[in-house]
Parts: structure tokens; sequence; C-alpha cells
């Protein structure tokens, strides 16, 4: 009788996920926002970051695409290690002062302008494809058994004064193996 | 039970003791086993259950986050070093399974994730959110192995195990020293009482090695042991004592155990009696017994016949309550000397009653006497000297002395005759004596005399010390009708106190013996006991009044002598007269040489209650030539003498008269005239006269009856020379 109900059950919530794929955007997008999110809960930034304990965490999205809607979606009232999480959308890569986390997707042209300008801020970058760790990011996701995983160069985010949680660095997958960028 | 348990030594019965509370011990370890499981094993499970759940959530919170089932399963098989974890399975947020943990194909976890903590059986089901900064990132749900209490035992196996060594340790060690401090110093008494009592070495002491229950006993024991001994010693004292003074009584004790039926053994006791008087004796003491009371009888004791022994049983039932046995117990006394002394006794008893009848009937007829024999002076004196009727008269007196030595004789057994004691030379006596004794017993008699060399005398009158020893000459000759040997012995005695108590009547001191032996026919015990009986005698009718002894008797033991027989049947017999000794004193001069019968013209006061006496005596007087003054009593005496005109020169007075004695009289009458002389004339002298001293060497007694004759001369004498009041 209890298997049934769990059964019914079941069924009911893939139901309710099919009914909510059709308004919402692509899983990839969904699930590569709420890893943008969960990233931020496995990194420390410098005290100087914040201005104060209250401070949000300031999640940047570089162009559109629909993930920047899909980010804020995720982001709505949750928080980072108790901080609040904000969205921003800068538009030039001088305006990426305020970016705890940037995400720059493997689409724009400029990638490498962007990462030169935060080379001098505290930012976790984050792109897509492993050649963006060749290019000095941070986290790159990648596809591997049909799954979003992601790379870490964790030399690099020290470099920029970050510390990378050795439970996020532990779910990396290994470089080096195969995967196509997403 | 307990009555073996009671049984065991004590060092079984601490084994049992400790067995029983190791027992006891692991019973209680067992509950508390339980009871910790219980209390504290479940909280445990729950705490380690929590904490892993802990751990793989910290450890899956990202894993879950980014999705990485990989990472969850890795995650999870870190548990494989926790074998109570039955299962682990990780969900995401929505309920369906990420990673799963189940090495021995657990079952599956309740499908309605509710978080908390439930205890099924066998194991213990945890289910609980895994959250990030308050946002729901999936589900753990953990089992937790609880087995139930009975496996788990064998963890606790161990604990049991120690308990158990520890209380067996603890156990043989106590047995160790229990052995060292408690049985052996037991086991020591033990030994140390069995000693005394097979050796009876009560100065034994066992040395108290502790001061605890042990060392208390110990010492308890030896104070026992001393006075237990000194008990032992003053029982032995008493024992002596007891013995020492059976000893000194004569007295010899005796137990009998008897048994509960059946005849008492009386053999030993009757081995004691003689068998004449054997049936007799166990009739009484049967009887005794039968009564439950005392006895005491006489008997013949067993032994040499010839020589008669007594014994007495004294004896009493006792009868033992707390066993219900009974015992006789007595003593045994050789009462022969007793039996002797009571029937010598006896015989004095009856010997001193006849002497009074006798002496009674003596005195009477001394009167008697004495009338007839004055009245026949007065008729002989009146009848011509030649008539026929003459010699009739002669033959009259002649048995009127017989009578009247008769009533002499009677008197002396009675020891009531007129005494005058004096100092007495023994050997004197029976030097002067022998020729007469030779022609008394005849020429087949051959005399020896054995006198002792001494210069003591004894007190006796000497008239009555030879009729003795002439009355003790003719026995002996009358024992010896065909002739033998006669010995006349006089010997010192000293008589002992101790020889004396053999002896009735006698005292202790210093005796001169007068012995008269024979080696004649001799005499049985049955004829010695009676001998000096008056009127008792061995000789045909008409040869011996049976007086001859008795007078030797009475004179002897009026001098306060004894007179002993010693006879044996066939042997001859051995008289013995012991006469107290007196110092070396000159023996009173011979008695001087009377004149003739003389006549007098002197005044005499007659005094005389008889009226016969007084009138016979008094013509004699008269004839004599004397004014005689009569007086019937002494009151009458001094009238009379108050009375008289003329001078009274003499007092001639009966000694016993109603009214008043002769001795006051004549002490009144010495008063009032002062040198008168005074003659006693009596038929006996009173014991309490001459207890009173009126007898003595220097007063005059004229015998009833007297012949005319010597009422002269004794007056004569008197009057010539008068007596000095002493």
């Amino acid at each position: 009788m209890i298997r049934g109900v769990g059964l019914l059950l079941a069924l009911a919530l893939m139901a309710a996920q099919a009914a909510a794929q059709d308004t919402l955007p692509a899983p990839d997008q969904a699930v590569k926002a709420a890893y943008l999110l969960s990233f931020t809960r496995y990194v420390e930034w410098p005290a100087a970051a914040f201005s104060d304990s209250a401070a949000p965490v300031n999640i940047c999205v570089v162009g559109d695409e629909g993930l920047p809607d899909v980010v804020r979606q995720t982001i709505d009232g949750r928080r980072s290690r108790g901080r609040p999480v904000r969205l921003v959308r800068p538009d030039a890569p001088a305006h990426v002062g305020d970016c705890h986390l940037v995400f720059l997707p493997a689409r724009i042209q400029s990638i490498d302008r962007w990462l030169a300008a935060l080379r001098t801020i505290s930012a976790l970058t984050v792109g897509e494809g492993a050649e963006f760790l060749q290019r000095g990011g941070m986290i790159a996701f990648i596809i591997r058994e049909q799954t979003i995983r992601f790379l870490i160069d964790d030399q690099a985010a020290r470099a920029a004064g970050l510390r990378i949680s050795s439970r996020l660095l532990a779910l990396a997958a290994r470089p080096g193996s195969a995967g196509a960028p997403p | 039970m307990n009555r073996w348990i009671r049984r065991q030594p004590i060092r079984r019965k601490v084994t049992l003791l400790i067995g029983a509370a190791s027992v006891l011990a692991l019973l209680l370890t067992g509950i508390a086993v339980a009871l910790y499981d219980h209390t504290a094993y479940r909280p445990r499970a729950l705490r380690d259950a929590k904490t892993q759940a802990e751990l793989i959530m910290v450890n899956s919170v990202a894993a879950l986050q980014f999705h990485d089932q990989d990472a969850m399963r890795e995650n999870l098989a870190t548990l494989r070093s926790r074998p109570e974890i039955l299962s682990a399975t990780l969900f995401d947020a929505n309920g369906s399974v990420q990673a799963r943990y189940a090495p021995r194909g657990a079952p599956a976890p309740p499908s309605p994730l509710v978080p908390g903590a439930s205890f099924l059986p066998g194991r213990l089901v945890l289910i609980d959110r895994i959250s990030v900064d308050s946002e729901l990132v999936g589900w753990l749900s953990l089992q937790y192995a609880v087995p139930p209490l009975w496996r788990r035992l064998p963890q606790y196996g161990i604990m049991v195990a120690v308990v158990l060594l520890a209380l067996s340790s603890a156990g043989f060690l106590l047995l160790g020293m229990l052995g060292r401090s408690v049985t052996a110093p037991l086991l020591r008494l033990a030994g140390a009482a069995r000693e005394i009592t097979q050796t009876g070495n009560y100065r034994l002491q066992v040395p108290p090695r502790s001061g605890d229950e042990i060392g208390q006993l110990t010492e308890a024991f030896n104070r026992m042991v001393t006075t237990v001994a000194e008990q032992q010693v003053a029982l032995r004292q008493n024992e002596a004592r007891l013995r020492l003074a059976l000893d000194v009584a004569r007295l010899d004790a005796w137990v009998l155990d008897l048994p509960q039926d059946g005849p008492p053994p009386l053999e030993p006791l009757l081995a004691r009696v003689s068998p004449a008087d054997r049936a007799a004796v166990a009739a009484q003491i049967g009887a005794a017994i039968d009564e439950r009371s005392g006895f005491k009888l006489e008997f013949r004791a067993a032994g040499d016949p010839s020589e008669e022994r007594w014994t007495a049983f004294r004896g009493q039932v006792y009868r033992d309550e707390a066993t219900g046995t009974s015992r006789l117990i007595g003593v045994a006394q050789d009462v022969t000397d007793q039996r002797r002394t009571e029937q010598q006794l006896i015989q004095s008893q009856r010997m001193e009653a006849i002497g009074n009848l006798a002496g009674g009937i003596a005195h009477d007829f001394n009167n008697l006497l004495t009338a007839i024999i004055g009245y026949l002076s007065f008729v002989q004196r009146r009848l011509p000297p030649d008539t026929p009727v003459r010699e009739d008269l002669t033959e009259v007196e002649r048995a009127a002395r017989r009578a009247a030595a008769l009533t002499s004789q009677l008197l002396s057994y009675a020891r009531r005759q007129m005494v005058v004691p004096a100092s007495v030379d023994l050997n004197a006596t029976v030097s002067g004596l022998t020729p007469m004794v030779r022609r008394l017993v005849g020429e087949d008699v051959e005399v020896v005399t054995e006198l002792a060399e001494t210069d003591g005398s004894v007190r006796v009158d000497p008239g009555q010390l030879e009729q003795v020893l002439l009355n003790l000459v003719a026995n002996a000759r009358d024992a010896m009708p065909s002739g033998g040997a006669l010995r006349l012995r006089t010997r010192h005695v000293a008589l002992t106190s101790a020889a004396a108590r053999g002896i009735p009547e006698a005292r202790p001191g210093q005796y001169l013996a007068l012995e008269v032996e024979d080696s004649g026919v001799g005499m049985s015990p049955e004829i010695q006991a009676r001998i000096f009986e008056p009127f008792f005698t061995t000789k045909p009718p008409g040869a011996g009044t049976g007086l001859g002894l008795a007078m030797c008797y009475g004179i002897v033991r009026q001098a306060d002598g004894l007179i002993l027989v010693e006879s044996e049947p066939g042997r001859g017999t051995r008289f013995s007269v012991l006469l107290p000794r007196e110092g070396a004193e000159s023996s009173e001069s011979a008695p001087a040489v009377l004149p003739a019968a003389i006549p007098g013209r002197e005044t005499v006061l007659l005094v005389e209650d008889d009226p016969t006496v007084r009138s016979v005596t008094s013509r004699i007087l008269r004839e004599l030539g004397y004014t005689v003054l009569e007086a019937g009593s002494t009151a009458e005496a001094r009238s009379v003498a108050a009375a008289a005109a003329a001078r009274i020169d003499i007092l001639l007075t009966d000694v016993v008269m109603p009214g008043g004695s002769g001795r006051e009289l004549a002490d009144a009458m010495t008063q009032t005239h002062p040198g008168l002389p005074v003659v006693f004339m009596s038929g006996y002298t009173a014991d309490v006269i001459l207890r009173q001293g009126i007898v003595h060497d220097k007063v005059t007694l004229l015998s009833k009856p007297f012949s005319a004759d010597a009422l002269a001369d004794t007056l004569r004498k008197a009057l010539d020379h008068p007596a000095r009041p002493g």
C-alpha cells in the first residue's frame, strides 16, 4: 500500500516537472544557474570583497540569451552562506568591480578581455569548456556522460585570493579527460 | 538441607558460601548488564547513528547540490568500516534516490520521508533532512543495526569472565586465609582437647596466636582447662580426704549399679556376708531396693569362722532422674568391737540390776539374822551347859551364820558390803596366803608364785582381798580335778587410754595385777560371759552357791579395780584382778589384838529404826553392863540425848534410817558432845554414803549381822581408842 502511494507520488512529481519545462528555460541553463549559486557556497572571498557581513553576493552574468533570467529565478529568495544573492549584469569589462562571481558564456567574443579585466579583483570566474581554464578562468562547465560537470583551476583561484572548499574541489572532474564544451 | 550444611566442615561451608556469592554476583552482573544495555546502549547507538548521519550529510551536501551521484556513492562507501550501519540512502530534495549503500541487502527504508529516529526490531532507522542555507537539498535515511541483547551478550563475556576470575581468586585467597586463621587454630584446639581427654594432662595450654574470636576461644579454652585442672586437684584432695576419713572411721564405701529390671547384682556385697546370714541380708537389701529406702543391717562377716567378726551395712538407693538409673550406695563398717562393747555394757547393767536386787534382799536378811543370832546367844546363855537342846541350838546358830555368810557375799557382789580399805602389799598378801592355798588345792596341783618386783601397794579391804584370792583359787582347783598347775602372779600393769576403751568400766592408769592361772578345763565364751552373775554356776547342785565370782566381782569393783578372765576350753583359765596402784605408803598396822569380850559401864545411845534389831542390841548391851538409851529415829535420838540426865559416852547408830541418816546424827552429836565416839552398824553401805566420805579409816563400822562378842569388842575398842574425827 505504502509502495503504491510512493509510486503515485513519484508520478505526480514527474508530471509537475514536465509541466514546468514548458515555460521554464532549458534544463542546462537551470542546472548551470543552480550550480552558480552553489559555487558561491563553497568559495571564500577575502574579507575586503564585502563591505559588511550582510553585504550580498553578487553573481554577474555576462551576455543574455535567457540565462540571466534563469539565474534571477533561481537565486530569487535564496541565500549563500547567510548572505543574500544578487544578480548583476555588467555590460562591459570595466563594470565588474562589484562582482564576486562572473559567468562568461563561451558564446561571447571578448572572453579574454573580460578575464583580463577581472584579474585585478577577487572574483570567481566561471566559463564553459576546458579551454576556458587555459585562458585563465577558474571553473569551467563541461559535459561528461550527458551530465553537466565542471573543472576547477585551483591555482588560478588562489592567485585571485580565493579559497575554494575542498568539498567542491572533490566534486570537480579530473582535468585532461575528454569533454566537449556544452 | 540445613542439617547437611551444619555437618560440613567450615572449609566446605565457606566454599559453598563463596560459590553462592559468586553465582549471586554473576546474576547481579547480568542484571546490571541488561539494565546498562537498556539505559545506555540504545542512546549510545542513537548518538552514534546521528553522528554518522551528520558526517554523511556534511560530506554529501555538496555532491547533492551538484547531483554528483558518484561522489555520493563514494561517500557512502566509506561506511564499510562501520558494520553496524546496515544501509544508508541519499535522496534529492524531491525524494528520489541519489545513492544507496546496503552491503548486506538491508530492507528498504520506509518510503514516506519523515525526519526522526525510530527503533524497529534489530535496527534503528534515522531519517534526516539535508539543507544548505535553510534550503532543502536532500534526505538521508540511515539504518543502524541494534541487535537484540542475546546476540550482544558475547561482548559481555569478557566482563563476566573477569568477574568470575576475580571472585574465584578472591575465594581461593579467602580459603587460604581461612585455613591459616580459622581452620588451623580450630584444629589445634580440637587436637589439644583430644590430647587432654586422652592423657589427662590438664597443664596443656594452647598459645593464642590472634586477638580475634578464635583467639578469644583459645583463651577461653585455656581458662576452662585451668579451671578443670584446679577442680580436678580439689576433687582429688577431697577424694583423698574422704578416703582418709573413711579409713579413720574404718568405713568402706561401695556403689552398686542397679539394672532397670531384673534381680539386683548383690553378689559383691553378699561375698562379705557369712554363708549363715547371706539369705537374710539379701532379703533385707532386696526389700530396701524395692521400697527405694535406706537400710542398716548387721551380720556376721565372711571369713575365719573361729574368729567371729561383725559387719554393718548402711545403704541408700539413689535414683538419678536425668538418666533414670538407680544406684545403691553405702558403707560397710566392722562393728565387732562396737558389738562387744555393747554386749559388755548390757552385761554390766544386768549385773548392776541383779546386785541391787540382791543387796535389798540381803539387807533385810541381815536384820533378821541379827535378831536370830542375838536371841540365840541369850537362849544359849540361859540353858544349862549339859542340856541336849544345846546341840540343836548350835546347829541353828551354824545355819544362821551360813545365812549371814551368804548375805555377806551377796552384799559384796552388790558392792554394799561395809569395807575398810587399807593400803595392801599384794606380794605380801600372796606370800602370806600361799601355804593356805597349797592346802586348799591339794597335792595334785603344783602351786607356782611369780611375784613382780614392785614397791607399790593397792587400796582395798585386806579381808576382802583374801576372800577374792581364795575364791579364785577354789575355782581353779575345781577346774583341775585331775591335777595341774596353779600360778599366782603379781605384776605391774599400765592401762593406756586405748586399752582402757576395750574394757568396760576401765579407767586408764597404773594398776597392780593379781593373776590366778590354772591349766584346767577352761570355759567357752558363753560361760565366760556369765560367770560373774550371781547364782550362775557350772558346778553340780549343792556344790557351789554361784556367788563366789559374783562376790569377787563386787569386791574388785568396789575397790575401783577390774577383774578379767581369759580362757580357752581345754587349755585353762586365767583370772586377772587389777587394782589401782597406790603410791608407796606404809600399810595400816595390823588390827590390834582385841581383849576378850569385855563388859562395860558406860552409857550408850543406841539409834536403830528396826525394832527387833534395836531390841536385841539393847539387850546384849545391858547384859554387858552398859546403860542403854534407845531411839528409833534420829529425831528421837536428839530428844533423848537432850533429856538424858547422865553423860552419853558413845553413839551406836544405824546408817540408813527413814527421817535422817546416821551420818547426820553423828555430825550433830559430835558438835554438842565433842570427842563422842561413834560406831556405825549397817547391813550395807549405800553408795551415796560412801561417796559422801562417811567411811574412812577412822570411823568404826560394825557389820550386821553381828554377834554379841563382836558388838562388845567393837564398842570397847571405840571407847578405849576414840576415833579422831577426820
